[in-house]
């Protein structure tokens, strides 16, 4: 099988799924996954569908989708768009980064999660291992494994599920295992979480050594994560940002990516427009 | 969504709204399909038009098992029933209600499709599944039309009882990917609301909508659109009458009385006291040097002077001052971008009110309609608002530069 590609080389796996660099006949360079057997089926049907339906530059593109099957297992093998560059949780371990290059990023990447919104999908995990940054800087989102389509009848049972993605990026309504409260919010939440560790090398809520509850208390209850000297001494627009992206209360979040997006870019003109005015002696 | 008064539907409103946009007053109409039906409601949306006004359609769901008025005139009428047995509709049934939805749109021409949604309730989770299944065949409508969705938060006395009831029935709301949101709120019963707290939340929740980045449509404003341009909305749905001063579930609930308030004498609406003033009784106690800062005229107010008190003025004149003075006061209020000056300015307003209103108590007369009741709270809330919501307006400003 695949016979048509050249192997390149093994690329970082996720809990669920192999990923491998691989070219076609015609040198295209692509990436290669392969799900493993027990995965849910039904979640990887919504991640192709999901993909399927977007062509944004900040949103990786899938280009096929298989499966085989024999008498002892089905496997099902991904062909996506190969994203030359690092993952985002490489580049974080340069942060803080510069304001620019804060801005700019991560405008580019609420870009993405806006092409997810418009289809009504939330990611539900996001975090730094699903995100690329393209060798020209570019962010793309990539692996949508329990991406949900929020138009499906599923959207309001209440059972398990909603614990599903990475504790260290979960909104206060993933800890809380609410299905019913999930939501575009919640993919806010943990851009939040990213945004604020390339603004300040540190996550806003773990530390090495805390437990699980601690986390989850530190999320859900604790509401001082934000009054440190270092964040009062973001920028104000930044800081302002931060605080409604990291909301406990869904309500008080940033209402969509586009808006974080436009927020950013406003961030952002008004900080190279500070960058660029002249010294007044 | 354009910024302004928006002209909200009662009995009789449809010639009214007209009159009020040929005069410059007005950004848009909202119709209501328990005031009037389907058949002269297509009659007049081209009208509005011609006046460059935009055309809404408040699908009016909020207590779906009733139907009053001529709601059973219109082809949603299918759809009006319990909670439990529109909770059971398949999903070839909610495609059809958008069929239904996109049908009525298109023929007046409306700017935005408007969500049907129950009342949110508090701890009624069946009834938050139910407005997103709602909202999804309204989205499929506007989507199909290529027109904005607005999300319909409208939120009963339960919802709003408390600020905790309150925010977990918005995020519900807004957890629909909407463009925007046609917002209502049930005060308790009172002719104009005056509880401070109260007043508070209402402030706090327009704010948090407002916050969204969307546009917000307040329904059933009145008087209290004051409050809600001053935290954030956009548009402010006006009528000239009283059941339109808040939304009150009691409007869709079928009445055993004939309403209509017989033949009370006109009320004189005077921006500067932000309140209602009885004409000629009232009018005729009052000191001229003090009736002189009550008044405001507008086109309809020419028999009420200063001067003469005693003139008669007819009630459906009153109405339209009514209409004219809040549209004109709101409308012009409105060119402040920045909300804290908004809010600044509003408060001054509610201030000298209070101010206005002491001096004519002081003079022995006590307004009917308890009028002064309630200003200097929505004061105290706007006070609280610019202490306790900082961020908020932060981030307003921040979206508006």
């Amino acid at each position: 099988m695949f016979s048509q590609y050249d192997f390149v080389s093994t690329l970082t796996p996720s809990a669920q799924k192999a990923a491998f660099h691989v070219k076609d006949d015609k040198g295209f360079d692509l990436c290669l996954k392969i799900v493993s057997p027990d995965y849910d089926v039904d979640r990887l049907g919504r991640e192709i569908e999901a993909l399927q339906q977007i062509n944004h530059p900040n949103v990786v593109k899938l280009y096929e989708y298989t499966f085989s099957s024999t008498p002892s297992s089905v496997r099902h093998y991904l062909v996506e768009e190969f994203i030359e560059g690092n993952d985002l949780e490489d580049e974080l371990q340069t942060a803080p980064w510069e304001l620019a290059r804060i801005y700019t990023t991560f405008a580019e990447l609420a870009d993405g999660l806006t092409a997810l919104e418009e289809i009504d999908v939330v990611h539900r995990d996001l975090k730094p291992q699903n995100v690329r940054i393209r060798i020209d800087g570019h962010p793309v989102i990539i692996d949508f494994g329990l991406a949900r389509h929020l138009n499906l009848s599923d959207l309001t049972r209440t059972d398990e599920g909603a614990g599903l993605g990475t504790p260290l990026y979960f909104a206060p309504e993933q800890f809380l295992g609410t299905k019913r409260d999930i939501d575009r919010r919640t993919d806010l939440f943990a851009f939040g979480i990213m945004l604020f560790q390339a603004a300040l090398g540190r996550h806003p809520f773990f530390e090495p050594g805390i437990t699980y509850p601690e986390l989850r208390s530190r999320v859900c209850e604790n509401g001082d994560s934000l009054e440190s000297d270092d964040f009062n001494a973001l920028p104000k627009k930044l800081q302002l940002i931060l605080r409604r992206l990291l909301a406990r209360e869904r309500l008080s979040r940033l209402g969509s990516a586009a808006q974080t997006s436009a927020l950013l870019r406003k961030a952002g003109k008004t900080h190279e427009e500070r960058r660029l005015a002249p010294v007044r002696r | 969504m354009r910024r302004g008064v928006w002209h909200q539907f009662g009995d009789r409103s449809q010639r009214l709204a007209l009159e009020q946009l040929e005069n410059g007053n007005g950004v848009g109409v909202i119709i209501s399909p328990r005031d009037l039906s389907l058949e002269r409601a297509r009659e007049y949306a081209p009208q509005y038009a011609r006046y460059d006004a935009e055309v809404l359609l408040d699908p009016q769901f909020f207590l779906p098992e009733a139907s009053v008025g001529l709601l059973p005139s219109w082809p949603m009428k299918d759809y009006r029933a319990s909670v439990s047995a529109l909770n059971a509709l398949s999903d070839q049934e909610i495609g059809h209600l958008a069929s239904v939805l996109e049908s009525v749109n298109r023929d007046l021409n409306t700017s935005a499709v408007i969500s049907p949604a129950v009342l949110y309730q508090a701890g009624r989770s069946d009834i938050q599944d139910l407005n997103a299944r709602l909202f999804r065949a309204a989205k499929l409508a506007a989507d199909t039309i290529g027109v904005p969705v607005l999300g319909s938060a409208v939120l009963a006395r339960s919802a709003t009882s408390s600020l905790n009831t309150l925010e977990t029935s918005l995020s519900a709301a807004t957890s629909l990917p909407a463009d925007g949101w046609y917002f209502a709120f049930e005060f308790n019963p009172a002719r104009i609301p005056h509880d401070q707290d109260e007043v508070y939340r209402f402030c706090y929740g327009a704010l948090k909508l407002a916050c969204s980045g969307k546009p917000v449509l307040h329904g059933y404003a009145g008087p209290v659109g004051l409050l809600s341009l001053a935290t954030g909305a956009t548009g402010i749905g006006i009528g000239h009458s009283q059941n339109l001063w808040g939304f009150s579930p009691e409007r869709w609930q079928p009445s055993s009385g004939t309403g209509g308030g017989g033949n009370a004498p006109p009320r004189y609406f005077s921006p500067e006291l932000w309140g209602t003033i009885v004409y000629p009784d009232e009018f005729a106690r009052i000191e001229s040097d003090v009736l002189s800062r009550v008044v405001f005229q507008t086109q309809y107010s020419g028999q009420v002077s200063t001067n003469d008190p005693f003139l008669s003025w007819s009630r459906w004149n009153a109405n339209k001052h009514l209409v004219a003075s809040i549209g004109r006061t709101l409308t012009d209020l409105g060119e402040e971008r920045s909300i804290r000056a908004l809010i600044s300015t509003c408060r001054s307003r509610l201030q000298a009110s209070v101010a206005l209103h002491s001096q004519i108590y002081s003079a022995g007369i006590e307004l009917a309609d308890d009028t002064a009741r309630y200003q200097a709270a929505w004061d105290v809330a706007l006070a609280r608002v610019e202490t306790e919501n900082g961020n908020d307006l932060d981030l307003i400003e921040l979206m508006s530069t």
